[in-house]
């Protein structure tokens, strides 16, 4: 009895992790020096659509990519394939709560909704204009949420994968400004900075 | 004529030493400062300086941001985007190749009616990461007088 018991805890815990983490929206962030931008972005969206995935955004600039979920290696490797990673954040937030809410609220309306539709059959003509608006009012309220859980879906079941392009050319040149402390502001003046020797 | 003469030195000394702003010095950084110029550094070669200039033509800050934002995209320094939590309003970063390595360089501008007070930071970027909780609780504590 105990280990049923125990077994039970067991599964309703793995149940609920497993829950959680499906309920995960992943994004990356990343950016990458490339020696050529559009070859890179190419890559990027072919890769990701070889594998199920499309592009949002596609630019000399970079890219913005959804991709089925893969491991971590497999997208370091995809991003240090075309270039130097020059910084990589990741993030992961849950839509469990928001998730359950609207399915919820979706549940309430749709209660509602057989509520409204029983009550067709015991009214008057302008009750039944009255019921009219108010089912089109839920059913609107309905598609808004289904709309949204849609969303919420499909971001669970993909990763957002955003990498910005950036060249190796990063060494500033000269400009000069109408402002003449503004020209002393740089990078190469601050670095020469020493402490004196008194 | 004497006491008058020594009054207008003491003025002139005291008010050298005065600075139109106050900011706390990055923790685990040495100070330096010359004349209203402060400088921080830290063991490694993260480097911050802070200046204050007069705010001639009069304009506000974000006219500042802008103005020097806009030169330094046009000198080719490229923006460079860090974490949520890292930046700050009046606070632009950017990424320069320095030798063989990634920098950061941060730069920052505030403003009242009379002075302008800019803040740059930099060093390499993996250096410039450790130590960005405390330049951003540093540039946070600046206060123009």
């Amino acid at each position: 009895m105990k280990r049923i018991i125990l077994l039970s805890i067991f599964l309703i815990i793995s149940a609920g992790i497993y829950s959680v983490e499906n309920n995960v929206f992943r994004h990356i962030n990343a950016d990458i020096i490339v020696t050529d931008k559009k070859a890179a972005a190419d890559h990027f969206v072919n890769w990701a659509e070889s594998r199920g995935g499309y592009y949002v955004r596609y630019s000399d600039s970079g890219v913005v990519i959804w991709i089925p979920d893969f491991s971590d290696e497999v997208i370091s490797s995809l991003l240090s394939s075309q270039g130097d990673v020059i910084n990589y954040s990741f993030n992961a937030d849950s839509l469990e709560k928001e998730i359950t809410d609207i399915k919820t609220r979706i549940s309430v309306r749709k209660k509602l909704l057989s509520d409204y539709y029983s009550l067709f059959e015991n009214t008057d003509f302008r009750s039944t204009l009255s019921l009219e608006r108010e089912i089109s009012s839920v059913l609107y309220e309905v598609e808004q949420l289904q709309g949204r859980l849609n969303k919420l879906s499909h971001d669970i079941r993909y990763t957002l994968l955003e990498i910005n392009f950036y060249t190796d050319e990063l060494n500033p040149g000269t400009d000069i400004s109408s402002f003449d402390w503004i020209n002393s502001i740089d990078f190469f003046l601050l670095m020469d900075e020493e402490v004196p020797v008194e | 004529m004497n006491r008058n003469l020594f009054l207008l030195l003491f003025m002139i000394v005291f008010l050298s030493g005065c600075r139109n702003y106050s900011i706390e010095k990055p923790e685990g950084f040495a100070v330096m400062k010359k004349g209203a110029e402060t400088l921080f550094f830290s063991p490694d070669g993260i480097k911050m300086k802070i200046r204050v200039f007069p705010n001639k033509p009069e304009q506000d800050t974000e006219f500042w941001k802008n103005a020097l934002g806009n030169h330094l995209e046009k000198k080719g320094y490229r923006p460079y985007r860090v974490s949520e939590g890292s930046d700050q309003d009046n606070t632009d970063y950017w990424i320069v190749v320095f030798g063989k390595e990634y920098f950061i360089y941060m730069t920052s501008v505030y403003s009242n009616s009379r002075y302008i007070v800019a803040v740059e930071a930099a060093g390499e970027k993996s250096l410039f990461e450790k130590y960005s909780s405390v330049i951003h609780d540093s540039v946070s504590s600046l206060k123009i007088r």
